[in-house]
């Protein structure tokens, strides 16, 4: 039977936490000892309803324990007995999550590009007044700041017109730094969010992670779909360099999403694609204005819901799709610093990949060194040692040749016996490179994360936990130009419009001609014509002098103000 | 609608010879709505610095890769005015005149309106520089200015050239929702517009419109302190909508209408666009609401 994996390991000096699937262990970092975790909880005491957790995180102290999952709740827990202290609805899918460094404040951020903080514990039932009854187009202004970005819990600090991949605060919380699918990088202030200090603009592709190394508070690292790392000054936005890692991390890329070329835009039914294999092209569907289900907001990450397990829906539709090749995506999933002995570097895991990768920071030329685990890399953390890391890898996930399929056509993965790869993994370093531990060598936490915390998965419960998703949501990819018809139109007016077409489009290319050839009748003339002074001539050059000055058709100086 | 159908248009007709005309809105005609959450297939910069903007106003860039001499960005001229949703452009073209010395740029979402734009302000363009070429004043100008165009009065019989020449106008498609920082560097507007903004009815649909507390602050950003938000509506519950998120936001303070009277520029966001227009004849009423851009708050 499988197992869940770690997807998620916290170390903290006396306690540790290892999530796997919906459920949490606390374990003691000295023994390895299991002091409690939510498996001993009754279903119907389960705080998060069915589904795994996704996100979760501890404050400083490791005090409160803070968790989301598919059902949308934020649910606080004391660390040292897993008491659920409060559960409170979120209003989209979160897409990170963090405590401030006074362990009194959490931030989330969502799939609709916004983040909100909410109060460690929510105010008692009696203080809060319960917002005025839902929303319909009536003029009242003093709710209409609700209906846009409802919470009931959570006051809004900045939104991104995008999903919001990662964030960070800064390390003096002076600063938040903000990251969108749309290449952006965003550092508002915080508290005060609505105030943009500036923006790290120069990635190509998604962001999917940001570290700000210890040794340097004023560099931001980010990564994402672009095959380079990149190093910022965050607050004057400007870029002090790169690190390629794209050709590094691909010999180890073990997943990759299989990308389907999509077919024809207008003529296949939308509303009929509703669950889809991880496809974020699909997620465009229902944002188009046509379908009433789904707001135009929630478009581009509402597909994610209904995602079902994709190996099935693949299967199933793979007749109606011509698919493509599967292709390496790079997803950079962590970036971190580490600082041991004399070495200061940087480390950094990729989605699918099976390996930990590293460099130095301050950067040098020498290309990113790497630790490789065979299976992919799930999660790391810094162990409290100060010279090791742990590394949570995938268990179930197997070579492609070891898949068999039964005469009953199930798909069965052949597991190797159980025992023999651990799915946490523990390296050192020393003398200037790492060193996996063996489980001798290994702190007693090593042998209780790989023995005690497997918890048993059926295929559906993996593919649940959606570990590689973000292989095939992230990347955007280029729609082909759909020309007037952009937005989706009804049914109707198509018709119209296409009867229409050809006149317009001869009207507007007649016209254009016509502005074409003009533009360069006075071209040719002007070539033809004396240079410098203003004779009748066509298009003089402009030249834009250094003081801004500019010269116009005439000669004339035109004076800047 | 009904009012632009016509019989064979006269696109048709040989245009061989004549001054070049106007190009008509009629075939440029494009559904309202587009989805700005969509990934539409756009181009957009990286970031202000790595914008062409040779290519938008060649009078006042230089054509890349730059010359001998390097751009001295401290006072290289920028765009300053930006036309949110610009439309069919008619309140550019009615701006441009006004300040020749300052950059200004529509972004508009919509294909083919887009290209209307950029292909009115070519036309117009091409025409101010044939007037200041023609010495006199040729009677042949007055005939063939009205001949192609129907779309307004006036520039069709253009019949001198205006300050600037329509230099420093430019249209660019591209969704100012999601990209304005990719064009604009922090504080390098002074002023935005947003007129006649989408209402988007459906309280579902609210996050879609233009004026959010989340994008007020893009908009705070690439505006300067001092900067002014024109906004004008002929839906009230709109109109009160962007009233209150923008009085509610920290970084804007509503500009009394007192204070309107003297900007010229409040009369055009009236009546040059193709959507104040028609609420003209329909005999709708038009709200208009104005902000000031504040200082940056300190620490």
């Amino acid at each position: 039977m499988s197992k869940y994996p770690l997807t998620r390991l916290i170390f903290g000096r006396e306690a540790s936490i290892a999530l796997a699937g919906p459920h949490i262990f606390v374990l003691d970092s000295r023994t390895g000892n299991i002091r409690c975790s939510t498996q001993n909880i009754s279903d119907q005491s389960q705080p998060h309803s069915g589904g795994p957790i996704q996100f979760i995180a501890t404050d400083v102290d490791f005090v409160h324990i803070a968790t989301i999952a598919g059902d949308k709740k934020l649910v606080v827990w004391n660390l040292s007995d897993l008491q659920v202290l409060s559960s409170r609805e979120i209003p989209k899918r979160a897409t990170g999550l963090t405590f401030t460094r006074d362990g009194q404040t959490i931030i989330v951020s969502d799939k609709f590009g916004d983040v909100f903080y909410y109060p460690l514990h929510p105010p008692p039932v009696e203080e809060t007044v319960p917002p005025p009854a839902p929303p319909e187009p009536e003029p009242s202004t003093k709710r209409s700041s609700l209906v846009a970005h409802d919470n009931k819990h959570g006051e809004l600090i900045l939104g991104h017109t995008s999903i919001i991949t990662t964030f960070l605060l800064t390390p003096d919380e002076q600063y938040i730094i903000t990251a969108d699918r749309d290449e952006h990088i965003r550092v508002s202030w915080y508290p005060k969010g609505y105030h943009i200090e500036r923006y790290c603009l120069g990635s190509t592709k998604f962001l999917s992670a940001l570290c700000i190394p210890q040794s340097d508070h004023s560099v931001l690292i980010s990564g994402g779909g672009d095959p380079s790392l990149r190093v910022w000054d965050w607050m004057s936005g400007k870029l002090l360099g790169e690190v390629p890692i794209f050709e590094h991390v691909r010999p180890f890329l073990k997943v990759k999403p299989e990308r389907k070329v999509k077919g024809g835009e207008s003529g296949v039914g939308r509303k009929g694609r509703k669950k889809r294999g991880a496809k974020e092209g699909e997620a465009e569907k229902p944002a188009e204005p046509k379908a009433e289900g789904g707001g135009a907001g929630e478009g581009e990450g509402e597909d994610e819901e209904k995602r079902q397990n994709p190996q099935t829906e693949e299967a199933a539709e793979r007749a109606e799709q011509q698919s493509s090749e599967p292709e390496d995506v790079l997803v950079v999933s962590k970036i971190a610093s580490f600082n041991v002995e004399e070495e200061k570097m940087v480390l950094f895991s990729a989605v699918g990949a099976s390996a930990l990768f590293y460099f130095a920071y301050p950067l040098s030329d020498a290309p990113p060194r790497y630790v490789d685990f065979g299976k992919p890399v799930l999660d790391f953390a810094l162990g409290t040692e100060g010279n090791s890391i742990w590394v949570s890898v995938d268990g179930q996930w197997h070579e492609p040749a070891a898949v068999n399929i039964t005469e009953d056509g199930d798909v069965e993965m052949s597991n190797g016996p159980e025992g023999e790869v651990a799915v946490v993994r523990h390296i050192r370093w020393r003398d200037g490179q790492f060193h996996e531990s063996a489980t001798k060598d290994a702190p007693p936490l090593f042998t209780a994360l790989n023995s005690s915390c497997l918890i048993e998965a059926s295929h559906k419960d993996l593919a649940a936990l959606e570990l590689y998703s973000d292989l095939a949501f992230l990347p955007k990819s280029k729609r082909e130009e759909e020309g007037e018809e952009e937005g989706s139109d009804p049914g109707g007016e198509d018709k119209q419009k296409d009867k229409r077409l050809g006149v317009r489009a001869l009207g507007r290319q007649k016209a254009r001609m016509a502005l074409l050839r003009k533009q360069n009748e006075e071209l040719e003339e002007g070539q033809g014509a004396s240079s410098s002074t203003g004779a009748k001539g066509g298009i003089k050059k402009m030249v834009c002098l250094r003081r801004g000055f500019c010269v116009n058709m005439k000669g004339k100086f035109m004076v800047k103000v | 609608m009904g009012k632009r159908k016509r019989q064979v248009p006269k696109a048709l007709q040989e245009e061989e010879g004549k001054i070049v005309g106007m190009p008509q809105k009629r075939h440029y005609r494009q559904r309202a709505h587009a989805n700005p959450f969509a990934d539409h297939s756009l181009d957009y910069p990286n970031s202000p610095a790595s914008m062409d903007w040779h290519a938008h106003f060649p009078a006042f860039y230089p054509p890349p890769p730059q010359s001998n001499q390097d751009i001295d960005m401290e006072v290289q001229k920028k765009v300053e005015f930006a036309d949110i949703g610009c439309g069919f452009g008619g309140l550019l073209i009615a701006l441009a005149p006004m300040f020749p010395e300052t950059l200004m740029l529509g972004m508009e979402i919509r294909v083919s309106v887009t290209q209307y734009v950029s292909d009115r302000i070519t036309a117009l363009r091409l025409r101010c520089r044939e007037l200041e070429n023609q010495s006199t004043g040729d009677t042949d100008v007055q005939e063939e200015a009205n001949e192609e165009h129907k779309d307004g009065p006036d520039e069709g019989k253009l019949t001198k050239t205006v300050p600037g020449g329509y230099q420093n106008v430019s249209v660019i498609r591209g969704n100012a929702m999601k990209f304005l920082p990719n064009f604009f560097e922090r504080a390098q507007l002074s002023k935005i517009f947003f007129l006649f903004p989408d209402p988007h009815f459906k309280a579902r649909k609210h996050k879609a419109r233009i004026i959010s507390p989340t994008l007020l602050a893009e908009y705070a950003h690439v505006l300067r302190p001092g900067g002014i938000v024109y906004t004008i509506t002929d839906v009230k519950d709109l109109h009160e909508w962007m009233a209150h998120h923008l009085s509610a936001f920290p970084l804007f303070e509503l500009i009394p209408s007192d204070d309107l009277r003297d900007d010229p520029v409040v009369e055009q966001i009236k009546t040059s666009t193709e959507e104040g227009k028609k609420v003209e004849r329909n005999g709708g009423e038009k709200w208009v609401a104005c902000f000031r851009r504040l200082d940056d708050p300190v620490r």
